[in-house]
């Protein structure tokens, strides 16, 4: 029973990466002259490791922990990169620097014990949350406020913002209550938050405007 | 799902959901706020903009009176009292005639330029080679327009501006400069407009503080208001200069 709730909400996750991936394909042409483009291939890369690499990792039985530990560093160094173009200030732009830094050191020191692993995704977590407020202060205090939902950077940010907001407390709560991944409370919260991940994802693809997207 | 695993169910959501309405309801509420007070700033902007150039307007009318009644004074009233004196002196009816025929003309010509519907609808080439009309005929200095390109259609607003700028500067020219020549160039490129306008007399020092006071930052400021720019040369003997760069 548990098992199965757990696949069906895995599964749902994947399509959910799925319709975001094909919705930013759909509307690529919309943003393409922004650095926002590289989110389709961050999309696609997720749908790929997350859809298609873990489940045949498991099917071939071969140990996905560094896979997804991988997977992990390399969106939250994506994030911090998108920050880097789209934050103006030289200030944010140092402080996405030295986070940055600290973040890979303690990703390296993190990896060296499984247990921490979930360490550094929390961490992670925590910077992008700082650098999402720092972009949406710059948005507040621009003209693009009066437009702001065919920004589209505006709807990462906040999807960004969400489900990292929820994604923290559910980690260090799970590991309070001793649930761990696999488990179907975990699944069905972190199928949620999923939902609030790439809802906003999905509505900034669609009502996005070309011009709207120039930084 | 046991009992156990419901209850950490309960209470991980909860704790989720209410971080996730927190913040959805401050951003909400920061987002409103935001927007308002620019909207605000945006209404209190544009309202200033629409004051500054009636402001314009009201000077250029003004500028308009005081070369109306200089005229009057000095060129019309001149005339009609050489014809009285021909009159009283017995001069030739053909002399009385020829000067008061030069009157009426001179007189034709002034109503034609202050005629508030000729005005209104001038462009700033018309508006500037008016003026210009107006110093060779009276001798003023001896002033030249020439136009670059082909004559891009520019908001009336910013005509204004450009025109107020001009206006201000031939009058210091005039008035302070003793200029003997002035020149002016407007250029018109696919997507830029620059206005030059140049004299030869006293110039002055920039560096001085007596100079660089209103006049000159009257100048930049209303350049400003419409998004263009405008600097000013000048050095002591050798003229003046004048170039207003404006992107179309």
């Amino acid at each position: 029973m548990s098992d199965f709730y757990v696949d069906i909400f895995s599964y749902s996750i994947n399509v959910l990466e799925f319709i975001a991936a094909l919705v930013a394909l759909i509307h690529y042409e919309k943003y393409v002259n922004s650095s926002e483009r590289y989110f389709l291939h961050f999309l696609w890369g997720t749908f790929f490791v997350d859809a298609i690499l873990g489940p045949s990792s498991r099917f071939f039985e071969i140990d996905s922990t560094w896979l997804y530990y991988g997977y992990t560093g390399i969106s939250f160094l994506f994030y911090y990169w998108w920050y880097y173009t789209i934050l103006k200030e030289k200030l944010y732009k140092k402080i996405i620097i030295v986070l940055s830094i600290i973040y890979i050191i303690l990703y390296i020191i993190n990896s060296t014990n499984f247990e921490f692993h979930q360490y550094s995704f929390v961490i992670g977590t925590s910077f992008a949350l700082v650098l999402a407020g720092f972009h949406l202060h710059q948005l507040f205090n621009s003209d693009h406020i009066l437009k702001i939902k065919y920004k589209l950077s505006f709807w990462i940010t906040t999807a960004l913002l969400l489900f990292n907001i929820g994604v923290i407390p559910t980690i260090l709560l799970s590991k309070y209550f001793n649930i761990y991944a696999n488990n179907s409370v975990f699944s069905i919260i972190l199928f949620f938050l999923n939902i609030v991940l790439y809802g906003p994802y999905i509505l900034g693809f669609i009502w996005t405007k070309k011009k709207y997207n120039h930084f | 799902m046991d009992e156990k695993e419901i209850q950490s169910f309960l209470i991980i959501s909860s704790v989720v959901l209410f971080m996730l309405i927190i913040t959805m309801i401050s951003l909400f509420l920061l987002f409103k706020k935001r927007k308002n007070a620019l909207i605000l700033k945006n209404e209190f902007a544009e309202k200033h903009f629409e004051q500054e150039i009636s402001k314009t307007k009201i000077e250029i009318r003004e500028e308009t009176f005081r070369n109306i009644s200089w005229e009057l004074h000095d060129n019309i009233g001149q005339l009609i009292t050489l014809a009285k004196i021909q009159l009283q002196n017995n001069s030739s009816v053909e002399d009385v005639k020829e000067t008061l025929n030069k009157c009426i003309k001179e007189l034709r010509v002034l109503s034609k330029l202050i005629n508030p519907d000729a005005l209104k609808n001038m462009s700033l080439d018309q508006a500037v080679t008016q003026e210009i009309d107006r110093f060779n005929r009276l001798n003023f200095i001896e002033a030249k327009l020439s136009i670059k390109g082909s004559q891009i259609k520019i908001d009336n607003k910013i005509e204004i501006v450009f025109f107020r700028i001009l206006q201000e500067f031939f009058s210091n020219t005039i008035k302070h400069a003793k200029a003997t020549h002035l020149d002016i160039i407007l250029d018109y490129q696919t997507d830029m407009l620059t206005i030059i306008a140049k004299d030869n007399g006293l110039g002055f020092d920039l560096n001085e503080q007596n100079h660089s006071g209103i006049g000159l930052s009257n100048i930049k400021n209303r350049a400003k208001l419409v998004n263009a720019n405008a600097t000013i040369l000048s050095e002591p003997n050798k003229g003046t200069e004048l170039t207003i760069t404006y992107k179309l």
